[in-house]
């Protein structure tokens, strides 16, 4: 019998060998070149891994769910492919200020008192199919956010102030009487509320053509997600479900043709990152920021490319629950601030280039955010956490749990188990707040669950924190998040209230003075890191690695790579 | 027989009705929220929160929902999904070409490596060979796929370069006929192996030990006692009756031929439907777990008749009207 099994094995190697030569052959991939078997290949005047691919550029990514609709995607997969296929009404600077350099508006007015919007497009624009850009094409596009069956994320407050909005969403008219095209290139909105955030939100927006998404129910123009038509700088080629998205250069556009042919979306695992960049099967990466993957770039084999380690633009946090009497008390907020050493815990999980400790809910990067000494960092100090709790009336009882009027001081914290940081930090927490006399029990469920009973009012005597993130956008308006007006099932999931930051958030929500806001803003930066409706933990980095064979690929804090696309390069 | 399977289909009926309101019952008390995904937004306001339940007619009475889901799933339309925001039956018809490549090769896999070695394994028991095959099965039953797949894409996509390290197409290629075959097959070579092998191992085990009771019955000694050749002996006489657990067991993999396998799709990144509903699940997306569930009950069903109907095909004794 000896003999079946080496047949076995002879016929599992001949079926090996013939399926490795069943490459197609005239498709050679840099996964596939033999001579780099064996040692690293670090041939400092060989040619960059992908080169083979020319003026094609693939970026590796997650992937994408299929929503190519600037009004109803929701990932940001989603919205990379929408930027290279649409273009914007405004556009924005590095600073984050509006612009109508690459935008669909050559101009722009906003009445002096705040509720009148004028833009005027360009002329002779097309959309890929031939079409002129006009101004019903604005005015079809925000009307569809208002549309009673509308499925996505952007019937936003400033859509909300629109003057007619609520008629349409309620179905008694069609369109908004506030939305109104002047003439051919010109649209004017008029609102109700002047918030400083309207023109961002009314012109930060892709334009979409009426003729071709008009005239149909949500479900229907949801059948076109797939088959995106924009003006953009690329055309949607082909959309492979979990595989990849396939772009073409638009030649006709208006700003000159792009400088590359396509690009080419890669859906890769998250365990693949560097392992595709490495290959050189892709020429770009959006990687995890983790401390290895920070060392594993560091090797020869990556030579051929360079790390953008922009910050992300978000946070993550501890919520307290102002509705438990306990963590009303600001001392004790700040005591189990000092208590943990969030410091240690983002050292640890980034090392020292993939987080950063958080202090407040705006980015550094923003101009929002104050001068960094006025911040206090809460750094590791147990015994300052004691020194609170004792000033509030906490005394250490004899079990080691701190007690007040007979009540122990004990917290139920409710995370979530599918991200590795709240399972650590939990931990983290049980250790560290018995040390200054706090009995801390975790709940965890998964992340929807979480969400849904912190957003439940009925559920605030159930938790007493929980911890998740908030993505920020370029303006630094808080006022959906932490204004008493939101609570629950409103953002506002921990109840927090304060006089003095409500008003400061209202203020800054109406100020149209750059150089104001700016100081109200930072203003109140300082107090929520002294006040602490949560406890700010972190600031990831969103790392790239491009290869050295891709120029004038750009993301940064607040533009994605695929803002203006036409000038990405291959340079080899 | 064409009266039993008549009688079998219309008991399918009630049985899927059943399966309907099960399903959809454990999707509503679980707790979570389709629209919780929404609130992952800093500008998602209260007015917005009501306009989408709304549009999703998630304020009407679940028992409302369930008549109106029905209703629509009798007509064939099985609803949009809230996550990916397309009809429920293209998702899962896009998905289904992969995810059944990758099972029934992989299942193919399994039975061709499981039976011949189970039967050696029966029938020189105790010997090296047999020592060796259960090592195998048991390692193949222990090792976690992922850790698996891993070492596979190490050895075989990033230090000898012969496969691709993931996915299931070239991406912007756009092959046809042959060349599609064959990129198709170069990517999917390592997930079939990781499957087909980590699959070997139960299916093995259930082969000798049918086997092994199955040589010990009198009508194989019979057999032999005729002077018939041991290969015709256990080839003819005994694997065929050694075989009928075997089937029943292969019956019940027929759903999971279109269920998709998670951690496989995951770390090859092909587009399956273990994804697709794993990621229903974790966004409450109601239509798509509806959907999914409903349409693997089916095959669940068929694959039991299936079963129930090869028995006759292999065992006579068995009559089944």
């Amino acid at each position: 019998m000896k003999k079946s099994i080496v047949l076995l094995l002879a016929l599992a190697m001949v079926l090996s060998v013939f399926l490795a030569g069943c490459q197609p052959k005239e498709a050679p991939t840099g996964t596939q070149e033999p001579s780099s078997e064996g040692e690293p290949a670090v041939e400092p005047a060989a040619t960059i891994p992908g080169s083979e691919r020319g003026n094609v550029l693939t970026i590796g990514d997650t992937s994408p769910e299929g929503i190519f609709n600037p009004n109803t995607y929701s990932a940001v997969y989603d919205h990379y492919i929408i930027e290279l296929v649409f273009d914007k009404l405004l556009n924005i600077e590095e600073n984050t200020e509006l612009t109508t350099e690459g935008a669909l508006a050559k101009d722009y007015k906003v009445s002096d008192d705040g509720l009148v919007y004028t833009f005027y497009l360009r002329e002779g624009i097309k959309w890929h199919d031939g079409e002129e850009v006009t101004a019903d094409d604005l005015v079809w596009t925000y009307n569809d956010i208002l549309q009673p069956d509308y499925k996505g994320r952007g019937y936003t407050a400033v859509m909300q102030s629109i003057v007619g909005a609520e008629d349409v969403k309620a179905g008694k008219a069609e369109t908004a009487e506030g939305i109104k095209a002047l003439d051919k290139y010109t649209v004017e909105v008029t609102v109700t509320e002047a918030y400083a955030t309207t023109l961002r939100d009314l012109g930060y927006l892709e334009i979409m053509p009426k003729h071709y998404y008009g005239g149909m129910t949500a479900d229907e123009q949801a059948n076109l997600n797939r088959e995106p038509l924009g003006n953009g700088a690329f055309k949607l080629k082909k959309y492979e479900v979990d595989q990849y998205v396939e772009l073409e250069a638009n030649k006709d556009y208006w700003q000159g043709p792009p400088k590359l042919d396509g690009i080419i979306y890669k859906v890769i695992a998250n365990v693949d990152q560097l392992s595709e960049f490495e290959t050189g099967a892709v020429d770009a990466v959006n990687f995890e920021g983790s401390v290895e993957n920070y060392e594993t770039i560091k090797g020869d084999t990556f030579a051929h490319g360079d790390l953008i380690n922009n910050m992300n633009n978000g946070y993550s946090y501890v919520g307290f629950n102002f509705k438990n009497p306990i963590l009303a008390d600001k001392n004790v907020r700040q005591a189990l601030t000092y208590g943990l050493d969030r410091k240690g815990f983002v050292q640890s999980f980034f090392g020292d280039e993939g987080g950063f400790v958080c202090h407040a809910p705006v980015s550094p990067v923003s101009w929002a955010y104050p001068d960094v000494d006025k911040l206090n960092p809460y750094d590791y100090n147990p015994d300052k956490a004691a020194e609170l709790l004792e000033a509030s009336g906490w005394k250490m009882g004899a079990d080691g749990i701190r007690e007040k009027d007979g009540k122990k001081l004990a917290l139920k914290w409710c995370s979530y188990n599918d991200a590795e940081w709240s399972m650590k930090i939990t931990a983290l927490a049980v250790e560290q707040w018995k040390k200054i006399g706090v009995d801390l029990t975790i709940e965890l469920m998964d992340f929807n669950s979480l969400s849904t009973l912190i957003s439940d009012e009925g559920n605030a005597d159930k938790w007493d924190l929980w911890n998740m993130a908030w993505g920020l956008t370029a303006d630094p308006d808080m006022y959906d998040v932490f204004s008493k007006t939101v609570f629950p099932p409103g953002n506002n999931r921990g109840f927090f209230e304060n006089e003095s930051i409500e008003k400061l958030m209202k203020d800054g929500l109406y100020e149209f003075d750059q150089e104001k806001r700016k100081e109200i803003y930072q203003e109140l930066a300082i107090e929520f890191n002294e006040e602490l409706p949560y406890m700010f933990v972190y600031i990831r980095t969103n790392p790239w690695l491009v290869s050295k064979r891709v120029k004038n690929f750009n993301p940064t804090e607040f533009k994605d790579w695929s803002n203006e696309s036409q000038l990405i390069e291959i340079v080899q | 027989m064409g009266k039993y399977i008549l009688r079998r289909l219309l008991q399918q009926i009630p049985i899927m009705l059943g399966v309907s309101i099960l399903v959809f019952s454990i999707i509503q008390l679980a707790p979570g929220d389709p629209l919780a995904s929404y609130m992952q937004n800093p500008n998602m306001t209260i007015a917005q929160m009501e306009a989408l339940k709304e549009a999703y007619g998630l304020n009407a009475s679940p028992v409302q929902q369930y008549f109106s889901y029905m209703k629509n799933a009798l007509k064939g339309e099985f609803g949009y999904s809230i996550q990916l925001k397309q009809p429920v039956s293209k998702l899962i018809a896009e998905r289904l070409g992969a995810t059944f490549f990758i099972a029934f090769g992989s299942l193919l896999i399994s039975i061709l490596i499981a039976i011949p070695v189970g039967v050696i394994s029966a029938t020189k028991q105790y010997s090296f060979i047999d020592y060796a095959g259960t090592i195998f099965a048991l390692a193949g039953i222990s090792i976690p796929i992922f850790f698996f797949a891993i070492l596979m894409k190490k050895w075989f996509a990033i230090d000898l370069r012969w496969f691709p390290l993931s996915g299931f197409v070239s991406p912007g290629k756009n092959y046809v006929g042959i060349n599609m075959i064959k990129d198709i097959l170069n990517h999917s070579f390592l997930p079939l192996i990781v499957l087909g092998l980590a699959g070997a191992g139960s299916l093995m085990r259930y082969t000798r030990s049918s086997m092994l009771e199955v040589i010990r019955q009198d009508y194989v000694r019979t057999a032999r006692a005729k002077g018939l050749k041991e290969r015709v002996v256990i080839y003819k006489h005994a694997l065929r009756n050694a075989l009928i657990p075997v089937i029943t067991l292969l019956g019940f993999t027929l759903p999971g031929l279109f269920s998709g396998a998670i951690t496989t799709e995951i770390m090859f990144s092909l587009p399956g439907m273990g994804r697709l509903q794993y990621n229903a699940v974790l966004h409450r997306d109601y239509p798509i777990m509806m959907g999914t569930n409903l349409f693997l009950a089916i095959f669940t069903l068929i694959g039991n008749l299936l079963a129930d109907i090869s028995y006759a095909a292999v065992d006579p004794r068995i009559r089944l009207d």
